[in-house]
């Protein structure tokens, strides 16, 4: 028996090393969820669009998955061996800070020989955030840009409206929190502390800024510590979940799709899981909208996006540039996103096939005009981030009064700044 | 007579007593060790059966009708998975062969042999188990890269095997310590090799620790995810790597397809861990004849 | 006792040299990167003992070590004490062994990642079955995640139910190993269990408690998974433990030199917190065991 799966485990590894003996193949490493837009994956309506230009190139496409973590580290190490066999990668905007980008390709001489198809329609400030040292070293491709989510079955049943400002969210969260008869808590409002970007979207609604794009600090401002005040405010009555410092995307959407939870602060695309029918108890009644303000009809959005960038060390630069060109057409954008991807070209929004598929294309459409990156990217924007979020769920748990906080913040972030200029 | 029956008979009765309480004790204490170790487990296999929607029901469901579509969805799917399933077992039965066979040789001679060096030798088994192995991958990637062993089972395998020797040796030794030396000797006098005595005297009587070795080795390698993460991208990527893009920080965990993984991945290591319960024992009556 | 000869030195050599190319090579040039300032494609720029310094001044990792200290000594003492008693109570005689010893190795055989998941599904608070169910019986909101000491329990509770089975194998295999002649000869002199327990089993097995007390430190020193799934750290780093302090400031900023140092800082501390039974089992074999 042993030996029966031994020898079937040979011949599957056998297979596996011939198929890789194509003439030219081109190595991509990226999330389940690129190569999903760029494939279409096993939807039933599948757009392959990476698929066509590999036929049409004679290309096999050695397509490798990782998750976020894993996916930069992996790169990260190839990137610094003398060559390597990736030839184009997917990565986050604040992984791309300048020590990163040197090991990227600079895209502009490609793009001078061999233009992307209307590169201007493409998010403008996305578009900046990939510049680095005067260089553009990615192609942005998906946006995850944060929204607030909301259960309008249980906002019904607490008989609280759909809030339109940001101090109707606040009381609509609070009317909303409320313990079942079965001893359920259900929450005004869920979010994940643990990362920066939901909890600086939150901020932001208060007009409060952590770093902005030309490095200056602005942790210590009026606006900042009213987000943070009325933070902890809401961890204190009840509104957050108790354990909200540690509460993970998982635990996040499990809360939404049982109904422990009324309003969640996540990305737009989130809809799909949180209305899953397979797995949610309110498919199709948790609907999602800009994040408020105080000024009527202007959303606060963060956002955070992937690009796709070639390693300066690839032996096949000029066929990756081809495929994202590919990846980055106007129509390839549009069909990218009815395989579920977050569109970079706002024009995309418009155009019938999305707005058709996709319930909540024009609310999004007005996330991604308002969007602005979280952090910027600089030599320590990701301990910027750890920093963060210590500060900040030290004023959530009030380890810390806000102020205290917001003045340590200050100062610490200062002084990452100061060090990587 | 009446009086010596008076004595003995209140004590058979405190016996008996005795013996049927220790005997309630221990089943007691099995029954919890079976719920401490069980609940969790079965928690995940029960919920690979479940609808996503029922999974994290409170409170939970003990009676439901199974579903498979958890099973069918990691088929089709997450196609890497079956396939990798085969690197794995390739990379673990390879490692746990390597990490015995070095380790029986060496234990052999720890147990056997006695000086300054060895002793100090010991400590440096030990001692060089300390680093954590995350930083020694810095300066190994650039070398497996350059030796154009990335993406191989061997350097698994040779990794894998290398992080147990240590304790292995350790384990062997002390299995052999505990075999008479007269044994060894009175081959010696037969005109056996050192071989020949490891592999026909000692080895036999020191099963128990085999069993042991093979256990840590094989389980370890079978779930291990940093290195394999590393050092494979696809002919040798293991399936651990599958299970944690399961677990996705983009669009979060697919729950019952996480579980139905978990769940496939646990049968073969129970059989192994049940095959090398016999060995154990067999290591035991092996024993006892001869002491 | 023999003198070393040729053949046994031959012997040796696959173990010593896996550990010397795999291991020790690595293990020195990562101590010359812990004397480097050093990132992802970068060369290396020397900087002395700046790194150490870094590390040994930053209060996080005074914390870290604080609480690696606490969790690793209570995993693995309660550890090695349940192992004991579970060792003895088999040794005793168990029905359906197979299905049992399969059963009790579980928790070992499912990878920690996905082991320490379950039970955070499990303990959730005011979702989780265990957490809901401790509610119900009135104790209050079990919100251990918020609360330093709690979560740190929690952890330590994870990785004993993670580990247990390695330490409990170790021992149970040495408890067998013991011949059954010197029961025969106790029982003729009228020994109870709980003598023959204290007299036979349990100094026999001594030398398989002292390897998995060492192997248990070394492992334990390093937890990771637990710490980095439950709470990564938090709240406010509260919770880190030094792998996480390693992989945070090492690894996520790309500071090689740090990172190095302090992988070596941890063997320091590492061989600091076994040493007494490093000590012991040196000298067993200076003494040549029996």
């Amino acid at each position: 028996m042993l030996r029966k799966i031994l020898a079937t485990a040979v011949l599957l590894a056998a297979a596996g090393s011939v198929s890789a003996q194509e003439p030219r193949t081109l190595t991509i490493i990226s999330h389940n969820v690129h190569k999903t837009a760029a494939t279409g994956g096993d939807l039933a309506d599948a757009q392959n669009i990476a698929g066509e230009w590999a036929e049409r190139n004679n290309v096999t496409l050695n397509w490798v998955t990782l998750d976020i973590g894993p996916l930069h580290d992996r790169l990260l190490r190839e990137m610094s061996l003398g060559e390597t066999s990736v030839d184009l990668a997917a990565v986050l905007n604040t992984r791309v800070v300048p020590s990163v980008a040197t090991l990227l390709e600079p895209l502009g001489p490609h793009m001078e020989a061999n233009p992307i198809e209307d590169f201007e329609g493409i998010s403008e400030g996305l578009r900046e955030a990939t510049v680095i040292n005067g260089n553009v070293v990615a192609v942005p491709y998906r946006h995850a840009t944060n929204a607030l989510h909301y259960n309008e079955t249980l906002l019904e049943e607490r008989g609280v409206a759909v809030p339109t400002t940001l101090d109707e969210l606040l009381a609509a969260a609070r009317a909303a929190t409320f313990t079942r008869d079965d001893g359920t808590r259900v929450y005004g409002l869920v979010t994940t502390l643990d990362t920066h970007v939901t909890a600086l979207q939150f901020l932001s609604a208060f007009g409060a800024v952590y770093i902005d794009a030309d490095l200056n600090v602005h942790a210590n401002s009026p606006e900042m510590i009213a987000g943070l005040t009325e933070l902890a405010n809401l961890y204190k009555e009840g509104v957050l979940p108790p354990n909200v410092t540690a509460l993970g995307l998982d635990e996040l959407i499990a809360t939404m799709r049982e109904g422990r939870g009324v309003f969640a602060i996540n990305p737009f695309s989130r809809y799909t899981a949180l209305n899953d029918p397979a797995a949610s108890l309110y498919p199709g009644q948790i609907d999602v909208m800009p994040f408020p303000t105080n000024d009527p009809g202007v959303a606060s959005a963060n956002t955070e996006f992937w690009s796709w960038a070639i390693p300066a060390n690839s032996t096949q630069k000029d066929l990756a540039y081809d495929l994202i060109r590919e990846l980055s057409g106007k129509d390839a954008t549009v069909r990218a996103a009815l395989n579920g991807n977050g569109p970079v070209r706002p024009a995309a929004y418009e155009d019938p096939r999305i707005i058709e598929k996709l319930p909540y294309a024009a609310a999004e459409s007005i996330g991604l005009r308002d969007a602005s990156v979280a952090v910027p990217a600089f030599a320590d924007a990701v301990e910027a981030t750890t920093v963060f979020i210590e500060e900040m769920q030290a004023a959530v748990l009030g380890l810390k009064t806000p102020e205290e906080a917001a003045a340590s913040l200050q100062t610490r972030a200062e002084e990452l700044v100061a060090r990587s200029k | 007579m009446t009086d010596a029956a008076s004595i003995v008979l209140p004590n058979m009765a405190a016996r008996r007593v005795a013996g049927t309480v220790r005997a309630i004790v221990r089943t007691l204490l099995f029954v919890l060790i079976i719920v401490w170790s069980a609940f969790p487990i079965l928690y995940v296999v029960l919920s690979s059966f479940k609808q996503q929607k029922e999974i994290f029901k409170y409170p939970p469901d003990i009676i439901f009708t199974p579903t498979f579509e958890h099973y069918m969805a990691l088929a089709t799917k997450w196609t890497g998975f079956f396939p990798t399933m085969a690197n794995s077992l390739i990379v673990a039965v390879g490692a746990t062969l390597l990490a015995c066979a070095a380790s029986i040789l060496s234990g052999f001679v720890y147990s056997r042999y006695a000086n300054r060096f060895l002793a100090g030798s010991v400590l440096y088994l030990i001692a060089i188990r300390l680093l954590p192995p995350i930083v020694v991958t810095l300066p190994l990637f650039p070398v497996v890269d350059a030796l154009k062993l990335s993406d191989t089972h061997i350097v698994l395998i040779v990794l894998y095997a290398t992080f147990w020797v240590s304790l292995c040796t350790m384990i062997m030794k002390t299995f052999i310590d505990k075999i008479p030396r007269t044994l060894d000797e009175a081959a010696v006098v037969d005109g056996a090799t050192t071989m020949q005595t490891l592999f026909r005297v000692i080895m036999p009587l020191a099963l128990q620790g085999v069993a042991a070795c093979a256990i840590f080795v094989f389980v370890f390698s079978w779930n291990e995810y940093l290195f394999a993460l590393i050092f494979t991208t696809q002919h040798a990527k293991t399936a651990p790597l599958i299970i944690s893009e399961v677990m996705d920080a983009v669009s979060g965990t697919n729950w019952g397809v996480l579980f139905a993984g978990v769940t496939v991945q646990l049968l073969p290591v129970t059989l192994l861990v049940m095959l090398a319960q016999r060995f154990l024992i067999a290591g035991l009556t092996a024993g006892s004849v001869k002491g | 006792m023999r003198r070393l000869n040729p053949a046994a030195i031959l012997m040796l050599v696959p173990t010593h040299l896996l550990l010397l190319v795999v291991i020790a090579l690595p293990s020195i040039y990562v101590f010359w990167l812990s004397l480097n300032e050093s990132t992802y494609g970068s060369d290396l720029t020397f900087v002395g003992l700046d790194n150490y310094v870094t590390v040994l001044t930053s209060s996080y990792f005074w914390r870290a070590a604080l609480n690696t200290l606490i969790v690793v000594n209570a995993v693995v003492y309660i550890e090695l004490l349940i192992a004991i008693g579970m060792a003895a109570l088999f040794l005793g005689g168990v029905r359906y062994p197979k299905i049992m010893f399969a059963i009790v190795l579980m928790p070992y055989a499912i990878s920690e990642v996905v082991g320490v998941l379950v039970w955070k599904i499990m303990l959730n608070s005011g979702s989780g079955v265990l957490a809901r169910t401790i509610e119900s019986l009135g104790f209050g909101m079990f919100n251990w995640s918020v609360s330093p000491p709690l979560a740190l329990s929690v952890v330590t509770l994870i990785s004993i139910w993670h580990h247990l089975p390695f330490t409990f194998l170790l021992i149970y295999a040495g408890m067998l190993a013991i011949p059954k002649s010197l029961y025969e000869a106790a029982r003729i002199d009228g020994a109870t269990p709980w003598q023959e327990f204290w007299r036979i089993t349990l100094p026999l097995t001594i030398p398989a408690i002292l390897i998995s007390l060492i192997f248990r430190f070394v492992f334990a020193f390093r937890l990771f998974s637990e710490v980095w799934l439950l709470t990564a750290g938090g709240p406010a780093r509260l919770t880190e433990v030094l792998a996480v302090y390693l992989y945070q400031s090492g690894f996520k900023y790309g500071e090689f030199g740090t990172a190095s140092a302090t992988g070596w800082l941890m063997v320091i501390g590492s061989l600091g917190v076994a040493s007494i039974y490093l000590w012991a089992m040196h000298r067993r074999m200076l003494k040549g065991n029996d």
